[in-house]
């Protein structure tokens, strides 16, 4: 049985809710627990989740308290129980227990005035006029919330340029400076490369294969995902660029993200040329072009961080990228060990340029895919919740963000995903990313591992796992521990996003 | 009551506005980290045994001597080195810190501190004299702490001192409460107070984190409704 309590016009973060969540579903008794906010995208997942929301009535500004139970007694006591955690959480001693901390961002800049750096994370509707805020006292922005509306996001940016400043976003997820790390990154060496990209995934998948080969970053800049668009002119990706191209300690530039609307992206290609910096442009999913080194055109993210690991220790690209190359049939072989099958694919991704790539890499392979998140308009899913044939979801997408937390913390539902993909008896590989590395969940493999363990329980062998890991050896949660994790639970680890999805791709039977 | 002159205790330190001269103490109050006395005026003097908790007419000693309440005790002084000196001389508050300092003021938002919040009207103290939870009322926290920025800008009473100084009622909160106005209008101030008018002057943003957060720990209101006074005070003259 459920019980569902509405608590209006009450705004509390995600970490909180999902810390409470967490709590409940420990009580005896207790089946599930949910703690969101009252939006669209929110009542569809509670009803995937089982809950019968009919008759619910809250809005975007009120919170959802949605319990199951074994009976009364057991829902009374999780209600209870989470209204005593939302409005006293136990754990508020424990994380307030450190350093006084400013509370206003004048306040912040009166105990540090030497900042020329601001990372935003609060609710999309509000970053906007706490951005503009600090690029007004002469702040860079790093705009790490979602749900900000593109039209802010241009005054903005237009706002910023004028005085000299970047803002790095929306959505932008992973900024690193000096080999220093903002948001989500991963733990790798400084060195001569500087990445330029939509920010996020692209970013940190580029970051640690060129760590895998030896090469360090020193500069990562974020730029939101919307910025190459016409409307917003590509405005930060043409500062960012134009800066590292002057940067002496640069020596290899990287621009890596969605194909930008042809315009910027003539800018940016200008840019370069002119000025003769080594550089290698991944625009996934992009026209073909040629290469006109020392302007190198990638189409994967593995083969961009490959031919700039190249550039940046003075070897041959063309010999990088056919070492690249011959790992296909390694591939090739590995599926058929694991063995080729009839049935869907369905991916399940945290990141979005990783979910964009694997699109690519199976279109590439003749798998047409849905998503919800597609490259093509057409092969858009009318249901996010409802994947059709091969669908590739991303949910770190706004839609399912909305009050809660990113996929890359929170794997909650994700792992319920992967259990209910199990329950289709047309699914035949499921495929799907994780992310190490800071601000990511301490143990993603684990809690992965859990659930595919739990989902063969339904699927025996139908199901082939196929994954890759964002990673690099120093991050905080152990790179070869989290893939021992994974392998044990008989998911298919490989080296990169691509080859994940080249794999996924050979071990369907045509 | 027979005078228990058997319980003697040696200071490791003393404030400079100890008297050395004077050996035996009623027992006034005991808790945790603290012994409240009364010396032979009737003044409060107060033996502690952490350095923070400094004020005036104060002594550290390495533990509290076991006494009950109306009992004395000994405090042999004379050969304690001075640990504190109480004295609020005026210096001035940087600017800057203008912002951080106004943030402070929210502090009577908290729901312990509400009671205050609904009798503050910016301008009238006498509401708030003997107001509140807390040993000391956190009404009296807040106004030592007005006073004590208005006391750290200006050299001679202003005109929010002078107001305080004329219409003060005495009898209108707690002995205790009352005492440590005594001792704030002679221009002393306690240690953790101290700690935070020192690093504001001396633009060191750490020490100024450091002072707000020992203040904050400090009782259960105590240090935030002091804080919020203070940033009021502050906020009236900066």
């Amino acid at each position: 049985m459920q019980r569902i309590e509405i608590i209006r016009s009450s705004y509390y973060d995600s970490v909180t809710l999902m810390l409470v969540a967490k709590e409940l579903n420990k009580l005896a008794g207790v089946t599930s627990s949910s703690l969101v906010m009252g939006t669209e995208a929110n009542y569809n997942i509670l009803a995937s989740g089982g809950f019968d929301v009919d008759g619910i009535d809250a809005t975007p500004n009120d919170l959802i308290i949605a319990v199951m139970g074994e009976d009364e007694s057991v829902l009374d006591g999780a209600l209870k129980t989470a209204k005593e955690y939302i409005a006293s959480p136990p754990w508020k001693k424990e994380m307030s227990a450190g350093d006084y901390r400013p509370k206003s961002l004048d306040g912040a800049l009166a105990v540090q005035k030497d900042s020329n750096i601001a990372v935003i994370s609060v609710a999309g509707r509000y970053a906007g006029d706490l951005a503009m805020d600090c690029i007004g006292k002469g702040l860079n922005v790093m705009l790490f919330s979602d749900n900000v509306p593109l039209e802010k996001e241009i005054e903005l940016k237009r706002t910023a340029s004028e005085k000299g400043l970047l803002v790095m976003g929306p959505d932008c997820g992973t900024v690193i400076i000096r080999g220093k790390a903002l948001g989500f990154a991963n733990a790798c060496p400084v060195g001569p490369v500087g990445i330029v990209a939509a920010a996020g995934t692209g970013l940190q998948e580029v970051h640690v294969q060129l760590a895998r080969r030896g090469v360090g970053t020193l500069h990562g800049i974020g730029t939101g995902g919307r910025d190459v668009k016409a409307e917003v002119g590509g405005i930060t990706t043409l500062t960012a660029v134009k800066e590292l191209l002057s940067d002496d300690e640069i020596e290899t530039l990287v621009v890596v993200g969605k194909p930008p609307a042809k315009e910027v992206e003539d800018k940016i290609l200008d840019l370069v040329k002119r000025s003769g910096k080594p550089s290698v442009f991944g625009f996934i999913g992009g026209q073909t072009r040629c290469d006109e080194p020392p302007v190198y055109i990638c189409s994967e993210l593995e083969e961009t961080a490959c031919v700039a690991a190249a550039l940046a220790k003075g070897e041959d690209p063309a010999m990088a990228r056919s070492d690249l190359k011959a790992k296909e049939q390694g591939l090739k072989n590995r599926a058929e060990e694991i063995g080729r099958r009839k049935g869907y694919i369905r991916g399940l991704f945290s990141g979005g340029t990783l979910c964009y790539e694997a699109q690519l890499v199976l279109a590439n392979h003749g798998i047409d895919t849905w998503s919800n998140a597609p490259f093509s308009k057409e092969k858009k899913l009318e249901n996010s919740l409802k994947p059709v044939a091969h669908s590739i979801i991303d949910y770190g997408e706004d839609e399912f963000t909305q009050g809660r937390l990113h996929p890359m913390m929170d794997l909650t539902f994700r792992c319920e995903r992967l259990l209910a993909e199990a329950s289709d008896p047309e699914v035949s590989v499921v495929l799907f990313d994780v992310v190490l590395g800071y601000g990511c969940n301490p143990d993603p493999a684990s809690l992965l591992a859990d659930a595919v363990t739990a989902s063969r329980g339904r699927s025996g062998d139908r199901i082939a796992y196929v994954a890759s890991i964002c990673g690099f050896d120093d991050d905080p949660q152990d790179f070869e521990k989290q893939k021992k994790i994974l392998e044990s639970a008989g998911v298919a680890v490989c080296e990169s996003n691509a080859q994940a999805s080249r794999l996924a791709a050979f071990l369907l039977a045509r | 009551m027979s005078r228990m002159r058997d319980i003697r205790t040696r200071p490791l330190s003393v404030s400079a506005d100890w008297n050395k001269s004077l050996e035996e103490y009623k027992v006034v109050s005991v808790y945790r980290r603290t012994v409240n006395l009364e010396d032979t005026d009737g003044r409060r003097c107060t033996l502690i045994t952490e350095q923070e908790d400094f004020s005036s007419r104060t002594a550290l000693v390495e533990s509290l001597p076991v006494a009950e309440e109306g009992s004395f005790v000994s405090v042999a002084a004379e050969d304690a080195k001075i640990g504190y000196n109480p004295s609020l001389q005026a210096a001035g508050i940087c600017k800057k810190w203008r912002p951080l300092i106004l943030e402070w003021q929210s502090f009577l938002a908290d729901d312990d501190l509400a009671v205050l919040a609904d009798v503050w009207d910016g301008v009238n103290w006498r509401p708030l004299v003997g107001l509140g939870p807390g040993l000391t009322p956190a009404g009296d926290d807040f106004i030592y702490g007005r006073l004590a920025a208005h006391m750290r800008l200006f050299e001679d009473d202003d005109s929010v001192v002078s107001d305080f100084r004329r219409d003060y009622r005495r009898g209108s909160t707690s002995k205790l409460a009352e005492g440590f106005y005594d001792d704030l209008l002679a221009r002393k101030i306690w240690k953790r107070g101290r700690a935070l008018l020192d690093a504001l002057a001396a633009n060191d943003a750490q020490r100024v984190l450091d002072a707000v957060k020992c203040l904050i720990d400090w009782g259960h209101s105590s240090g935030r409704a002091w804080l919020a006074g203070f940033a009021f005070g502050a906020g009236e003259v900066l």
